[in-house]
């Protein structure tokens, strides 16, 4: 009935940000930015200014002593990482404002929040060397699905109808309504937004990681760190059941099982600290 | 679509970031080639081993990457406390960075860069500074740390390159890992080769030793043996093979139990050990043998070189009587003796399997005979060396056994047949071959070193039987004693035969001492110094067997003897002609001459004594007048002073 591209050019402020989020996006994106640049964009939005300033101070980064200022919180963190960061905070604060029926907007960000957080502990256990990246990748990966149940609107009920009488995956109910999934139309928007072919990918693909082309380690990761999110009940976006998990997933992932534990732990100990910055 | 105008500003700022990116591009590019020769980091052959050399690569590529002010690397040593292992200019800035990083350390901010898999900038002490660090790690393991200082300014065009600094320090942790795994490696295998080789060298030993005695077992024995056989091949020497077995051995084992069965084999194989040390010891090392177990209660014994048959029987009848002794096993006394079978090479055999085959064939024979003795395989040796030495092991007992006698030939005077004395013949009283003329068995005394022994008795027995003839001292005979090569080499011999005699209280005069013509010949400067000390202590000397010796005048002239014994080989002729007489008559002028007294000896008949008394001759001992007789009856005829029958009679 609809195709993503009808999805995506229904309402063009939700697709695109406004105002100073828009300078703040852009200037983050472009490679020219030094350390002053991206401060003073980023000092643009006096709420994202405050929330980054709070996230460099937080546990997660566990720096061993205060950190005054954004200009030192961007050279501390780095000027990859500061990026995503402050990408992630835009989303959160652009749409969780947004009146969605059929979504509790609270559980929505915390599960993303936490499928971030733990896909953030996951490359950090792999020793990747720009652990926020995949922060960002899993902070956004089921906004495809904001849009979803905001365009569909009354009929978001039909959705939950078939999930019940299936008792199947909502990305399963969605395909069976629509044709194609939250995952498909969340790609579909980062890519409209210039986000790296690599978040593109694996929002692609975080329901089905063995079919991601070129960045299958950071899809499976993203999936993986989805899985545990749901059956740890941290927070939800509509799925009920938890989506299982390959061991060709888990293998290409690289961890040990046992180090599952030690990441959960690790996210566990920051998650409500995050949450309490990025959803006040 | 109409055409865009961008204003002056637009077009600046635009030209600005393709001059960026274009410089960008250029960076990465040659980032990438740094990178691709990054693999000389790699800690996996000998030469690129070292940490030091692993950290001057390192340190080689990132400075093509980053123009830093100064860069160090910090080395996480096995205490886990981090050492300064390279300073590009130490001491050159103010403040020095090693004193930075002493700060940061203090702060925490080093312990927390370790855990960030990024390069992370710090503010540095001086302005428009940062201090970069980079943990150096792998997956697993932080291995050290990068530190570097740049201008502030430099930081944002290194941006782009910093993903290939994470790249090479991730090479750098790898290769140091590699390194220490390969000395680890190293280390490990060197010492599996030492244990290797130990326990080859155990297991050699296992292989080639009997458990129970730790001696060489028979496949060592074996090869001993052949080694023996090579080295004695064509030499004169013999390689003897003593295969040795316990006497009912196997009474012992089911008696007593395994156990003890064992203990009895340990104890014979240490006895045997001990010995066979001992008769090395007196060879003076020239002995050489292999003391093996063969099994069960079989051992073997390798002799080689420098021992000749007599010593060989003399080992093994060592072996013999010693082994057989009682033991105590477990406090209970084991009597176990031994049977022998010996081959010798090359009689018996060429090779050890053959020496090995007869050896066994002559112990079971030994065995068959009764146990507890010796048997050699070839049987012309049993009997010859068998029987001699029995004689020898016999003769040393024959003193303390009493078995010793002595005879008396009379001396007499020729016209009137008055005994003048005599001279004491040594016999051996054997206990089953009878009464054995000295002929057989001085000799093997002498090669005893007996002879002192036997010399020494017979003098003291001389001595006892004057005694026993209880008369007054003038009135005692003058008895003649033989002595021998041997004797004369004894350090003291005038002295020990002095102190006998007086002890005895027998004057010096009566004993008169004989000794060959051809001893004197073999040692004229031994004969002279002793007869010359005996001469000093009043004791009266004859040359026995005179004109068979090749003495030479000046010898005799030299010699303080007073009688020549003319040898009977000259007396028995005289009867046969005139002819014959001739040397008889020279001797006895040439004795005159020198002031010497004659006699003759071995006169048998009357026609002899008669020549001797026209040749000037008057004393004679032989069978025409008694053979030698026992003391008993000499001492008769003294007493009834007894004319024997003379010529003239």
């Amino acid at each position: 009935m609809t195709s993503i591209a009808e999805f995506l050019e229904q309402d063009d402020s939700l697709c695109s940000f406004s105002g100073s989020y828009n300078t703040i996006f852009t200037r983050l994106n472009d490679p020219t930015a030094n350390v002053a640049g991206i401060t003073e964009a980023v000092e643009l939005d006096p709420t994202i200014a405050a929330k980054t300033l709070r996230m460099a101070n937080s546990s997660l980064y566990g720096f061993p002593e205060p950190i005054e200022t954004l200009h030192r919180a961007v050279s501390i963190i780095g000027l990859q990482q500061i990026r995503q960061i402050v990408m992630s905070t835009i989303v959160i604060q652009h749409f969780r404002d947004l009146p969605v029926i059929g979504v509790d907007m609270e559980s929505f960000w915390r599960h993303s929040i936490a499928v971030g957080v733990l896909s953030r502990s996951i490359a950090r256990f792999r020793r990747e060397a720009n652990i926020e990246r995949l922060y960002l990748y899993g902070i956004m990966h089921d906004l495809g699905r904001l849009l979803l149940f905001l365009h569909l609107g009354q009929r978001s009920e039909e959705l939950i109808n078939i999930r019940e009488r299936e008792q199947c995956l909502l990305f399963e109910a969605e395909r069976e309504l629509l044709g194609f999934d939250h995952a498909a139309i969340g790609s579909a928007l980062l890519e409209e937004w210039g986000m790296t072919p690599a978040q593109v990918e694996a929002t692609r693909y975080h329901h089905a990681p063995e079919q991601a082309p070129a960045f299958p380690v950071e899809t499976a990761i993203v999936h993986v760190a989805d899985s545990i999110a749901n059956s740890l009940r941290l927070g939800s976006s509509g799925e009920r059941f938890v989506p299982p998990v390959t061991p060709e997933t888990f293998d290409r992932v690289g961890l040990e099982m046992p180090v599952y534990e030690d990441i959960i732990g690790h996210a566990r100990k920051h998650l409500e600290q995050m949450q309490t910055i990025l959803l006040d | 679509m109409s055409p865009s105008y961008r204003t002056p500003d637009e077009v600046n700022a635009l030209q600005e970031r393709i001059h960026f990116l274009e410089e960008a591009l250029e960076a990465n590019a040659y980032a990438m080639d740094v990178l691709a020769s990054t693999t000389a980091i790699f800690g996996d052959t000998d030469r690129n081993r070292s940490p030091e050399l692993i950290i001057q690569n390192t340190i080689e590529a990132i400075r093509r990457l980053l123009p830093a002010q100064d860069m160090a690397v910090y080395i996480l040593d096995n205490d886990c406390s981090f050492n300064l292992a390279h300073q590009e200019h130490p001491d050159t800035l103010e403040p020095d960075l090693a004193g930075i990083v002493e700060q940061l350390i203090e702060d925490g901010q080093f312990a927390w860069a370790l855990h960030q898999n990024h390069p992370v900038c710090l503010p540095s002490p001086v302005a428009e500074e940062s201090i970069m660090l980079h943990v150096i790690s792998t997956r697993t393991r932080i291995r050290g740390m990068f530190v570097a200082r740049f201008r502030q300014a430099q930081l944002q065009r290194y941006e782009m390159i910093l993903s290939t600094l994470t790249m090479v320090l991730f090479n750098t942790a790898y290769a140091l890992e590699s390194a220490d795994l390969f000395q680890m490696m190293d280390r490990r295998q060197k010492a599996l080769q030492r244990i290797t080789e130990r326990q080859s060298r155990e297991l050699l030993h296992h292989m080639s030793h009997d458990s129970l005695t730790n001696l060489p077992n028979r496949m060592l024995f074996s090869d001993r043996l052949s080694q023996a056989i090579e080295r004695h091949a064509g030499s004169p020497d013999h390689v003897a093979l003593i295969l040795l077995d316990l006497d009912n051995f196997k009474r012992t084992n089911d008696s007593l139990g395994h156990r003890a069965g064992d203990e009895l084999i340990r104890k014979v194989a240490q006895d045997l050990s001990d010995l066979l040390d001992q008769a090395r010891e007196r060879s003076g090392r020239r002995l050489r043998t292999t003391l093996s177990r063969l099994g069960g209660d079989e051992f073997g014994i390798l002799v080689e070189d420098a021992l000749g048959l007599e010593g060989i029987v003399r080992l093994v009848t060592d072996v013999v009587r010693k082994t057989a002794t009682e033991r105590q096993i477990f406090e209970q006394p084991v009597v176990s003796s031994v049977s022998c079978g010996i081959a010798v090479y090359p009689y018996d055999g060429e090779n050890a399997d053959t020496l090995l085959g007869n050896a066994d064939a002559a112990m079971y024979e030994a065995k068959q005979r009764g146990r507890n003795g010796f048997r050699f395989y070839t049987q012309d040796l049993n009997s010859r060396t068998f029987r001699h030495f029995e004689l020898e092991n016999e003769l040393g007992q024959a003193i303390a056994n009493d078995q010793l006698v002595l005879h008396y030939q009379p001396k007499v005077a020729l016209d009137s047949g008055r005994i003048l004395g005599a001279e004491a013949l040594i016999r051996w009283q054997h206990p089953t071959l009878g009464l054995l003329p000295p002929s057989h068995f001085i000799d093997l005394a002498e090669d005893m070193t007996l002879i002192e022994e036997i010399g020494e008795w017979v003098l003291r027995q001389v001595c006892r039987d004057l005694q026993s003839l209880r008369v007054a001292p003038e009135q005692l005979p003058r008895i003649a004693i033989n002595v021998s090569a041997r004797q004369l080499r004894q350090p003291d011999l005038a002295g020990d035969f002095h102190r006998i005699i007086g002890d005895a209280g027998i004057p010096p005069r009566c004993i008169e001492l004989e000794l060959t013509e051809s001893t004197i010949v073999d040692d004229p400067q031994g004969a002279l110094r002793v007869f010359q000390r005996l001469r000093e202590l009043g004791m009266s000397l004859a040359v026995d067997d005179f004109g068979t010796g090749h003495a030479s005048l000046m010898q005799l002239k030299q010699l303080p003897a007073d009688t020549l014994k003319i040898d009977r080989s000259f007396v028995m002729d005289l009867d046969q002609g005139d002819g014959h007489s001739q040397i008889v008559r020279a001797i006895i002028l040439m004795a005159r001459t020198l002031g010497l007294d004659v006699i003759a000896e071995g006169v048998e008949t009357a026609r002899q004594a008669e020549i001797l008394q026209e040749l000037d001759c008057h004393t004679a001992q032989g069978y025409l007048y008694s053979r030698p007789v026992p003391f008993g009856e000499f001492r008769t005829w003294l007493r009834d002073a007894v004319a024997l029958p003379t010529a003239t009679a």
